[in-house]
């Protein structure tokens, strides 16, 4: 047989290990553990497969572009996260360096423009109110594209009226929609778009640095706003926030490096949270000019942990065995 | 049967004789050449007849019904909610039928930005009066589901608005320590512990900070390896150091005196390297705590071997603090 690299996670020692007392918690973890662990034993026991335990490059591309075009009505949920929909596909085609038709790119374009909202912004979907979030996934996804139409479809003018707009008075949050309730999300959102776009940061931020680190709990990560738990999602949004503007220094760094989702359960989008935090540590650690061995956590574990317990055979990953 | 006798058997609003007078927006065939979602035909209707009152800005008892409408066949879609704010502010609609309404909406759907949001509005209108019930409401919604984000933020914020008001510390301790008794593994009841001293000025208050630091222990005692527990105790030493307190010092060193060498918890290791590195800090035993600190990091390194990079980052840590400390006590 071929040799192949061992499989260094799904290593029975390090098995969740309750002290004699299960509670809620722990139970719930070995239950993720049993079905994470069948899948990885379904792999040893067809060795074919283990030793092919790879990406199904194809079958993503096809899951994506048919995405691109028509969802079932299971998707219902996401009519007000078109922008998103077409971003994660986009991205997730770039990354696999598929190239996307032509026809489709201009398809995608058409409904983000639909999207737009005419003060300022893009909506969810077609006449619905500007918010933050598919704002970001609009303007991401078209930047994605690499092409010169999709780019002049945004309107940079009333797009940064409403970033400003967006922006609490006070404190140095924003709001994810007029009216709308304020949280980390909202401030990367505000500042990635204004970053990637060239708008000028300095009328945007002022005072936001302050409302991030304010979010920086006793364990180390963020919460979406002040005194809420450590989150994943809202860390990796805290901290690109804090890079954006230059401001990570103000990061109690040790407790920083130390927290990861303190007996919460696995589950595939964190890959993302989680993981892009060590990035944009790295690239910070070497502007900062500090001696610091990059690439902290071990990015093979997690692939193991993604290609046994998420990739669907279809094309597609899930958050977990268990969710479809 | 007579023609007066019968009854539209359509549940659509464009065969509906009293919304005759809209004239509803369906999507254009532009707005569907990307991420076409095959929605159903009520879906597709009401929301059509949803984007035409948004335009006429309608307030009215019949659109508060559509808007339910829209809610039931997506609760995400954060412009229903915002205009269903503005079509109740407008018609000074009843705020307490609006929560009886929501309560239910939320048990089916517990984890969504939006329907917590409208709570949050809807209770800020109503005012004090209505916290009482909030904290039962947010309590049920844990009992169910003991780390949903949502409800302990929610339940977070009714203390912040309202605690000057209200006597809230003591009976939101005994709450939050009843879910830990349930599981001592719940990490948000300990933040939610660790928000109420902050808020209400306990962080420094030695008698209240004894008692967390004693309940901690016993916690960490039934179950070393629970991490919540652990990051608990340095939060609370946190302003002043693990070494101003030598009860805790002392308990971490029998608590590793006592375990087997092979069942001894990482969090138990890593604990006591901070304690080392406080000390090369202050330089009290600085080389011997560094030796110390570095060994158990190479322990942590076989334990716990999918953090293997941090802990042997945190060796390197060790010779840089090491190094720093000597440098300054040459130049004093």
């Amino acid at each position: 047989m071929e040799s192949q690299i061992p499989f260094r996670s799904y290593d029975e020692k390090q098995r969740n290990n309750d002290d004699g007392r299960f509670t809620f918690t722990s139970t719930e973890q070995k239950r993720v553990e049993e079905m994470l662990f069948e899948n990885y034993e379904n792999l040893v026991l067809q060795p074919d497969d283990f030793a092919n335990v790879s990406i199904f490059r194809q079958k993503h591309a096809s899951f994506l572009l048919r995405y691109l075009a028509n969802v079932p009505k299971s998707y219902s949920s996401l009519d007000a996260s078109r922008p998103w929909m077409c971003y994660w596909a986009v991205h997730a085609l770039t990354i696999l360096e598929v190239k996307i038709p032509e026809e489709t790119i201009n398809a995608v374009i058409t409904l983000i423009k639909a999207c737009e909202h005419p003060d300022g912004g893009y909506g969810g979907g077609p006449g619905q109110y500007a918010h933050l979030a598919p704002t970001y996934a609009a303007v991401m996804c078209l930047v994605s594209l690499k092409n010169e139409k999709a780019l002049e479809s945004i309107n940079k003018e009333s797009l940064f009226q409403y970033l400003k707009a967006s922006k609490h008075p006070i404190h140095g949050g924003f709001y994810m929609h007029f009216g709308g309730e304020i949280d980390m999300r909202s401030a990367y959102c505000a500042l990635a778009i204004c970053q990637i776009i060239g708008l000028p940061m300095d009328e945007l931020s002022d005072g936001t640095a302050e409302w991030v680190i304010s979010c920086q709990t006793y364990e180390g990560g963020f919460g979406g706003e002040p005194y809420t738990e450590a989150h994943g999602g809202y860390t990796f949004c805290a901290v690109a926030a804090l890079v954006l503007m230059d401001r990570f220094r103000l990061v109690d760094f040790e407790s920083l490096l130390r927290w990861g989702r303190t007996n919460k359960l696995v589950d595939g989008c964190y890959s993302f949270w989680q993981g892009a935090i060590y990035p944009l540590i790295d690239g910070e650690m070497e502007r900062e000019g500090k001696d610091f061995e990059k690439g902290l956590f071990d990015s093979r574990m997690l692939e193991e942990y993604t290609f046994v317990g998420c990739q669907s055979k279809d094309g597609g990953f899930r958050d977990k065995p268990d969710k479809g | 049967m007579s023609d007066e006798g019968y009854i539209n058997s359509s549940t659509l609003y464009k065969d509906n004789e009293e919304w005759k007078d809209i004239t509803p927006i369906y999507p254009s065939k532009e707005e569907q050449s990307a991420v076409k979602i095959a929605a159903s035909q009520d879906f597709i209707d009401v929301f059509a007849y949803f984007r035409a009152i948004l335009i006429i800005k309608e307030k009215s008892e019949r659109v508060l019904k559509l808007l339910e409408d829209c809610v039931r066949l997506n609760p995400a879609n954060y412009t229903v909610w915002q205009y269903r704010r503005e079509v109740l502010k407008e018609l000074n609609s009843d705020l307490n039928a609006e929560m009886k309404y929501l309560d239910g909406i939320i048990e089916e759907t517990p984890k969504n930005y939006q329907v917590w949001h409208h709570r949050r509005v809807i209770v800020e209108w109503l005012g004090e009066n209505s916290a009482p019930y909030e904290l039962d409401f947010t309590c049920d919604i844990i009992q169910d589901e003991n780390k949903n984000y949502h409800a302990w933020q929610h339940r977070q914020w009714v203390i912040r608005t309202f605690k000057d008001n209200l006597n809230l510390l003591d009976s939101e301790m005994s709450f939050s320590l009843r879910l830990l008794l349930e599981d001592p593994r719940n990490n948000s009841a300990y933040n939610y512990r660790y928000f109420l001293l902050t808020i209400f000025d306990k962080t420094e208050d030695k008698e209240t900070i004894d008692i967390e630091i004693n309940l901690a222990k016993r916690f960490i005692e039934g179950m070393p390896n629970n991490e919540s527990a652990w990051n608990y105790l340095t939060g609370l030493l946190l302003s002043n150091g693990i070494l101003s307190d030598t009860g805790v010092v002392k308990f971490v060193e029998d608590l590793y005196e006592r375990t087997e060498e092979t069942k001894r918890s990482s969090f138990l290791l890593a604990f006591i390297a901070d304690i080392m590195l406080e000390k090369i800090d202050q330089q009290i035993e600085a080389v011997e705590s560094a030796e110390r600190a570095k060994q158990l990091y190479t322990d942590l390194i076989s334990l716990d071997p999918v953090r293997h990079n941090y802990w042997k980052h945190q060796k390197l840590l060790v010779d840089q603090m090491l190094n720093k400390t000597t440098y300054t006590t040459k130049m004093v």
